[in-house]
């Protein structure tokens, strides 16, 4: 159960009224007690100088002699006094010089007092050594205090006690009035005067804090409880009960109700719009997904290409879901190698757009056979006649013959290359495409000796921030991979190490690398016509380039069936033959333009001897005498390259 | 490559000299369907033979079905019997 506001506010309303009710009794008895001590001292006053009157027109002889009938007389009168002034006692004594011994002359009480303690205690003459007040004393030297009377507490009770000073003819000394008040008149008066204060102060006091509780409970705390309800049911479930609160108050509650239903309008709105908004972007991302998942159809997150005389690998990684970036990596049909990177002018999906769109007519140009410079030419014409959002691209694109180990290039405004074992090289700065008619890119060359690589890379590469803002620069660029040996190892190292050099970053740029290493040793190359009858050209070369052992004939035996596969049934127009030994190995590649055909995914089993004669042993010749298979389609091409060892193990 | 063929009484004998591979296969298929009907016995000489491929060997297969199994091969270096071998031909056919 929750706290109420009702319950502490009943609380804090007793405990004030209980502190209240205490402090204005005490006031009032204070008060009571002040003005009943005042009464006391007109009282006993009184009764002094009545008793002092009579005293001093008695017949002194007799007055203090305790057998006459004026003493009797004057003890009755004594009485009376007591029974008037409301005294419980009171006595006339004197003391001796020294003030130790009181002697008592007369002593009277009032009905209940004056048989025991008058007669019995102090007849005439007894004595008292008490100690003296100063009051008494002032008395015994003629002077009153009476503000001051002695309280006296004893078996009898408590009484307060004034003293008056008496003259008496034929006495030097003073005598002393003794009158007590009987406190129990105090007590009884001060006691009436409080109570009657105080019981309708509380009464009315607690009255008014009834009636303020029910008012709370009915104009405060019961609103209060409707409104908290339903704001409860408009959390749970806002659409079940959206009647607006009405108290029809113009109060603070009123207002509440206003504000509320105020805001549950707003809320709803806003839940709407939140909900609107939170499908359109689980749409939209969803959709950037199936972008993303397009995009690395045609740019891989990473991508490798080996074959006799080189070594490719690129990677590609999108700031965003999808990217600018671009790279093109695949074997031509004549064996060359086309590379392309490409950094398209802004980002996300205007980019992605624009990026696919230049990479498709690149790729298509160097595929047919375009050279680098023209096909970039031809492109940039292509934008500019179309391109109404002005976007641009710069691109480096090569095609490298491995043979003469030599990549024809041309560049587009693109990042200088960086040649491993050689240093950043300086091409043509050339122009962005999409920019200028006639933007007269250039055709370049350069030879790449066994063992150099060349890297190309965007500028999320050499742009890369730190976390303390530094750029990763061409510096680090070319320390990063100064000491690699081939694509994948430069590719990787270079991507590591931009990573490390920016942890702690997000990602700001695509990042595109692309490196191509030229292989160790000779690489020979044969264009042939796709028939059965030019095997014998290839027969020859290779025995010159390996000799002519049994190693080498065993090999044949799987050259002989691959090439057999293409001019037989392939449909090719054309055969390319890339071969390179290498370490005591021997890599050859055919590569031909025919449809898709795996070799290696046509096994074909057990079969009978009689059935050899329609073939099925070649694949089987493959498998027992390469020590290494792997088929690609690439380009159009079927890619298939066999390695085998020359050396008997 | 080079074939020689010799008939003697009913008996042929092809004898291949170089490298049977798939440039020549389509020789020795001429020499084999040029093997007349009162040949009995077939006998290939590998003596001088350095190398065969397996467009080589699916002309042997298709000798042994013509011939109803009477096929001899003779001179066979180690090397062309493994690759016979490895083919399976040692099991079926008659190798001496």
């Amino acid at each position: 159960m929750r706290d109420s506001i009702l319950k502490r506010f009943a609380i804090v309303t007793l405990v004030a009224l209980t502190l209240a009710a205490a402090a204005s009794l005490a006031l009032s008895y204070l008060y009571s007690w002040n003005e009943t001590l005042k009464l006391g001292a007109t009282q006993t006053e009184s009764a002094a100088d009545v008793v002092s009157y009579n005293l001093q027109n008695l017949d002194e002889d007799e007055v203090f002699d305790p057998d006459s009938e004026v003493y009797d007389e004057m003890r009755g009168n004594l009485r009376w006094v007591c029974e008037t002034y409301n005294l419980k006692y009171i006595s006339i004594y004197t003391a001796d010089e020294g003030l130790t011994t009181r002697t008592y002359y007369y002593a009277a009480g009032d009905e209940d007092e004056d048989d025991e303690l008058a007669r019995q205690y102090f007849p005439f003459g007894a004595t008292s050594d008490t100690p003296f007040d100063k009051a008494e004393i002032a008395a015994l030297s003629g002077k009153v205090l009476s503000d001051s009377p002695e309280r006296i507490k004893n078996e009898y009770g408590t009484t307060y006690a004034w003293y008056y000073p008496l003259k008496m003819k034929g006495y030097d000394r003073y005598f002393v009035i003794c009158t007590e008040f009987n406190v129990r008149v105090i007590v009884t008066s001060v006691n009436d005067n409080a109570l009657s204060f105080a019981v309708p102060m509380i009464t009315i006091l607690m009255l008014v804090i009834a009636l303020e509780i029910l008012l709370l409970q009915r104009d405060v705390v019961r609103p209060l409880r409707v409104v908290s309800s339903k704001m409860r049911n408009f959390i749970q479930d806002r659409a079940r009960d959206n009647t607006p609160l009405d108290f029809a108050r113009n109060d603070e509650i009123g207002e509440i109700a206003e504000s509320f239903n105020q805001m549950s309008i707003n809320i709803e709105n806003y839940v709407d719009r939140i909900q609107e908004m939170t499908e359109e972007r689980v749409a939209s991302t969803t959709e950037l997904q199936v972008a993303r998942r397009i995009q690395l159809g045609f740019v891989p997150e990473t991508s490798r290409e080996v074959g006799p005389g080189f070594e490719a690998f690129a990677m590609f990684r999108a700031a965003r879901e999808v990217g600018g970036d671009f790279y093109d990596l695949f074997i031509r049909e004549d064996g060359r190698i086309c590379v392309v990177i490409a950094d398209v002018s802004g980002k996300g999906v205007s980019a992605a757009l624009f990026m696919a769109m230049c990479r498709a007519m690149v790729h298509e140009k160097l595929k047919r056979g375009v050279n680098p410079a023209q096909a970039l030419n031809e492109v940039n014409d292509s934008l500019l006649a179309n391109n109404p959002e002005g976007m641009y691209v710069t691109a480096f694109a090569g095609v490298y013959d491995p043979s003469g180990s030599e990549l024809c290039f041309a560049n587009a405004g693109h990042t200088k290359p960086y040649v491993v074992g050689r240093g950043f090289i300086v091409p043509d700065t050339g122009i962005a495409l999409g920019l200028f008619e006639d933007a007269e890119i250039l055709e370049e060359r350069i030879k790449l000796v066994p063992g150099e690589g060349i890297m190309l890379y965007t500028d999320g590469a050499t742009e890369a921030a730190s976390a303390g803002d530094k750029l990763f620069g061409e510096g680090r660029l070319a320390e990063a991979i100064c000491d690699t040996h081939d694509a994948r190892e430069a590719v990787r190292t270079l991507a590591d190490s931009i990573d490390a050099f920016a942890a702690g970053r997000e990602q700001f740029d695509d990042l595109t690398l692309l490196c191509l290493f030229a292989g160790e040793g000779d690489v020979w190359h044969w264009e042939l016509s796709p028939e059965i009858a030019s095997f014998s050209t290839l027969r020859y070369g290779i025995l010159e380039l390996c000799g002519n052992t049994t190693m080498v004939r065993r090999a044949m035996l799987a050259i002989d069936e691959a090439f057999s596969n293409v001019a037989n049934y392939s449909g090719a127009t054309r055969v390319d033959v890339w071969a390179q030994r290498e370490d005591g190995k021997l890599t050859v590649r055919l590569v031909d333009d025919g449809v898709a055909f795996d070799p290696l995914a046509h096994e074909t089993g057990e079969r009978d001897f009689e059935d050899l004669d329609d073939g099925g042993m070649g694949i089987m010749f493959i498998r027992e005498t390469a020590s290494s298979l792997l088929y690609e389609r690439t380009g159009g091409c079927n890619v298939f390259s066999m390695t085998f060892e020359l050396e008997e193990q | 490559m080079s074939i020689i063929t010799k008939t003697e009484d009913n008996t042929t004998t092809i004898a291949l000299f170089g490298w049977l591979d798939a440039s020549a296969a389509p020789k020795f298929a001429a020499a084999v369907a040029a093997v007349g009907q009162d040949t009995t016995k077939l006998v290939v000489d590998f003596k001088e033979l350095e190398y065969i491929c397996s467009a080589g060997l699916r002309q042997l297969v298709t000798a042994h079905k013509k011939m109803s199994g009477n096929l001899v091969i003779i001179n066979a270096s180690t090397e062309v019997r493994e690759v016979l071998h490895m083919a399976g031909f040692d099991r079926r056919l008659n190798i001496a």
